[in-house]
């Protein structure tokens, strides 16, 4: 009867918003029976409609919710209280092949002539847990590296330091020695107690010598994972990654050239320096008027390069003294070791860090330039290389 | 012989000075690149020990201004920097001899 009647206005204008609505959209009655399940729905849960029409709503969720349901709406009924109508909530949806996935669940109450009756509109989440979980695990990949390379780093630079007054040690243990065997072979009498001294005081020398000799080796040792690399990539990568958080927007001017010379680069390493920098220069320029960060990469003959400029106040000069020493930094900011871990990556990788201090008005500029040539002939002599390997064993395989 | 020591931390070039002078020679010392300058009062026969982390001018700045000198005097590089730092400073001193700090009796046996 009801299916020879024209459709109202209003019939007709709620079947074309089901119709074309993104969301999918689900409608029940206090039984928890699907009265209306839209196109959107049908994509989502790869149920037709005329599937679940009629049906229980549990049918849609996993099992743990499937048996509390109806309890649900029953205790809603009998006390009122409301735990999902008109807040929504992120909810686990279940399809028809079994598989669960993540959603955007918001719930309206509406009094019909038929009794009361609920929408649900409901939003995938998997696209997004997707991309959230990635971005997590590049991030958490960033922040290892980056511990291990401050690591690294606080290990050679203290090393460093202590090398130093070690060094004028055991040399003036060596000039003394060479004292006492002047004055023995003039046959002065010479306090053997203090001969010993020496002999003892020498070698604890030589073990603490030995000690760093072992943390430069340990720290040392870690050599880039390279492989080929566009620039373009490993730098939009990173800037995104420097970027999450900003509550302050920030700027963003990127120049450069679509299409850049391939470099044979670790890309973790070079996005540690491209973050370093970026977070550098958001700090920088935060008092600005419209805080800016400009990211340009381009190409010359034999290098690929990308620069980092802000619109700060610049870098004072006195600053400028100590700004890669990572035990002698007076800013106190954490600049200095930064600044020393992406020159280290930089070196590792050939290439050079250069630093326009701006100032007068400008704000810093950081330029990295990483060599191309050289690398290229690395990467193709390896697969030239690489290559009558695999043909001599081609015979094998036949 | 003279030997020229062109270090800038201090303990390090009084320990340097004071062995130069338990051999018996004779030494000039510079805190950094500049204070050495152009090198013009080095004779051929003398040494020239270089640090290469330097304040200011870097030690291979005053090396290449050796270099330059119409007879270069031998010249020995000392430095703490880690050894991937050092072959990259020296890519384009292949013949300097290096010696990384903590300095064994190496320096002596170089000096006599």
């Amino acid at each position: 009867m009801q299916a020879v009647r024209r459709p109202t206005l209003s019939e007709a204008r709620l079947e074309s918003v089901l119709e074309t609505a993104p969301d999918g959209i689900i409608v029940m009655d206090e039984g928890s029976r699907l009265l209306i399940f839209n196109k959107a729905c049908e994509q989502l849960f790869g149920y037709e409609a005329g599937e679940v029409l009629g049906e229980n709503v549990a049918m849609l969720m996993p099992q743990e919710h499937h048996d509390n349901h109806d309890l649900y709406v029953q205790r809603y009924r009998a006390t009122g209280e409301r735990k999902i109508i008109g807040i929504g909530r992120e909810v686990e949806g279940r399809r028809k092949d079994g598989s669960i996935f993540p959603l955007d669940l918001s719930v309206g109450e509406a009094l019909t002539p038929n009794g009361r009756q609920f929408i649900g509109v409901i939003r995938d989440l998997s696209a997004r847990r997707e991309t959230e979980r990635r971005l997590a695990a590049v991030q958490a990949d960033l922040i290892r590296m980056t511990r291990v390379s401050a690591l690294d780093e606080m290990g050679s630079a203290l090393a460093h330091e202590l090398n130093q007054p070690l060094t004028a040690i055991m040399l003036y243990l060596q000039a003394l020695e060479r004292e006492v065997q002047r004055l023995q072979s003039a046959e002065t009498q010479l306090e053997p107690r203090a001969v010993e001294l020496l002999g003892k005081a020498t070698r604890e020398a030589q073990r603490a010598g030995s000690i760093i000799s072992r943390v430069r080796q340990l720290v040392e040792k870690r050599a880039p994972e390279r492989k080929r690399s566009d620039l373009n990539t490993v730098v939009d990568e990173a800037l995104e990654l420097a970027m999450l958080g900003r509550r302050r927007s920030i700027i963003l001017e990127r120049h450069g050239p679509e299409v850049l010379p391939v470099v044979f680069v670790d890309p973790v390493q070079v996005q540690q320096v491209v973050l370093n920098l970026a977070r550098n220069a958001v700090e920088a320029c935060q008092d600005a008027d419209r805080p800016t960060l400009t990211i340009k990469t381009w190409f010359e003959s034999d290098s690929v390069c990308f620069s980092v400029g802000d619109n700060g106040p610049g870098i004072a000069a006195e600053q400028m003294r100590t700004l890669f020493s990572a035990f002698r930094s007076e800013n106190g900011n954490g600049m200095g070791i930064g600044l020393t871990i992406s020159r280290a990556i930089v070196q590792n990788h050939k290439g050079e860090l250069l630093v326009d201090p701006g100032g007068n008005g400008h704000g810093a500029r950081f330029t990295v330039r990483l060599p191309i040539a050289a690398e290229e002939r690395v990467a193709n002599r390896d697969s030239a290389a690489a290559m009558p390997m695999a043909a001599a064993a081609e015979p094998d395989k036949t | 012989m003279t030997v020229h020591i062109v270090e800038d931390d201090d303990g390090v070039r009084d320990a340097l000075s004071e062995l130069c002078k338990s051999v018996g020679r004779k030494v000039r010392l510079y805190p950094d690149g500049e204070a050495f300058g152009a090198g013009t009062d080095v004779s051929p026969t003398d040494v020239v020990l270089v640090d290469l982390g330097l304040p200011g001018e870097h030690g291979t700045e005053v090396i290449r201004r050796i270099n330059a000198l119409p007879i270069p005097p031998r010249v020995i590089v000392i430095s703490g920097l880690p050894l991937a730092d050092i072959h990259f400073a020296m890519r384009d001193f292949a013949n300097v001899a290096v010696m990384r700090k903590p300095l064994t009796s190496e320096l002596l046996s170089l000096l006599m």
